[in-house]
């Protein structure tokens, strides 16, 4: 998998957030917040071709007092997050089950808002 | 067994914080789009529902009507309409306000593109004709403002929701 373009990672108010970012909008209307060991990740991954879960836990161990195993685990739940958030993208992204349940619940639920109504606006120009 | 949580939580600034460091971006050079908080322009903009274009403003050009963004006091943000200007001294009424607010031309921070409604992906632009209507009629009505806020704040929307 690799990052996509365009989501940088930025410090603002002592937080460490992805940004969608054009050439030249920057839109925080739909930021992603992350801890310091995803910020880490983030900055790392971003400069590579691509990676795999096995990158991600080798970044973890190497920097934090964590063993293989459990770097493994949570980089994995990590990139399936991000995948959710649609900032990564690629064939080898890690599925959880949960993530699935979410997805479909996400799918119900938008169906729902399509039944609504059309905006007053519209429906005074119509 | 408790399902595990995989949804990243919204994350929101205050305002006071976030603020500075939009105005900070804005002067480098970017645009920025970003969520809207309070009712201060009701009826057309809905707190954390719309969004707004923003973009460094050209004092010189702005003119009454346009909405932008001020600092009216130190690290007080507000998004609010222009409605006279004298030399420096800036009038400014939010479309859901009944009273005015005044800043320094050099306070405005903040020009804006145009908005996002609803989560539309298109940009209600504020020289295109939706807003330009909008806001020939609003300010046309603004002697009776406090009745019509009321109402809608008080019936219609807990009726049919905000429009």
């Amino acid at each position: 998998m690799r990052t996509k373009k365009g989501f940088n990672l930025r410090s603002v108010c002592g937080e460490y957030i992805i940004v969608a970012e054009g050439e030249e909008n920057i839109d925080f209307s739909n930021v992603i917040s992350m801890n310091e060991s995803s910020a880490l990740l983030w900055k790392n991954l971003q400069q590579r071709e691509s990676f795999t879960v096995d990158d991600m836990a080798a970044l973890l161990t190497s920097e934090y007092n964590v063993d293989r195993a459990t770097a493994f685990g949570d980089s994995s739940t990590l990139a399936a997050q991000w995948a959710e958030s649609g900032i990564i993208e690629g064939d080898d992204i890690p599925q959880t089950s949960a993530n699935k349940d979410d997805t479909e619940e996400k799918n119900k639920s938008e169906s729902k808002d399509e039944k609504k109504t059309r905006g007053f606006f519209k429906r005074l120009s119509k | 067994m408790k399902k595990k949580e995989t949804k990243l939580p919204e994350l929101q600034f205050p305002n006071a914080e976030l603020l500075p460091e939009i105005v900070k971006m804005l002067n480098e050079g970017h645009t920025i789009t970003l969520r809207l908080r309070g009712f201060s322009m009701r009826p057309f903009l809905e707190d954390n529902r719309d969004k707004a274009l923003f973009t460094k403003p050209i004092l010189e050009n702005l003119k009454v009507g346009d909405p932008v963004l001020a600092e009216t006091m130190p690290s007080h943000f507000v998004l609010h309409r222009i409605i006279n200007i004298e030399g420096e001294k800036v009038t400014l009424l939010g479309d859901g306000n009944l009273i005015s607010e005044h800043c320094k031309l050099e306070d405005i921070r903040g020009a804006i593109v145009g908005f996002y409604r609803k989560n539309s992906p298109t940009l209600d632009r504020i020289d295109g004709r939706k807003w330009k209507t909008y806001s020939t009629v609003w300010m046309k009505l603004r002697p009776i403002r406090r009745i019509l806020l009321g109402f809608y704040r008080r019936l219609w929307i807990p009726l049919f929701g905000a429009i």
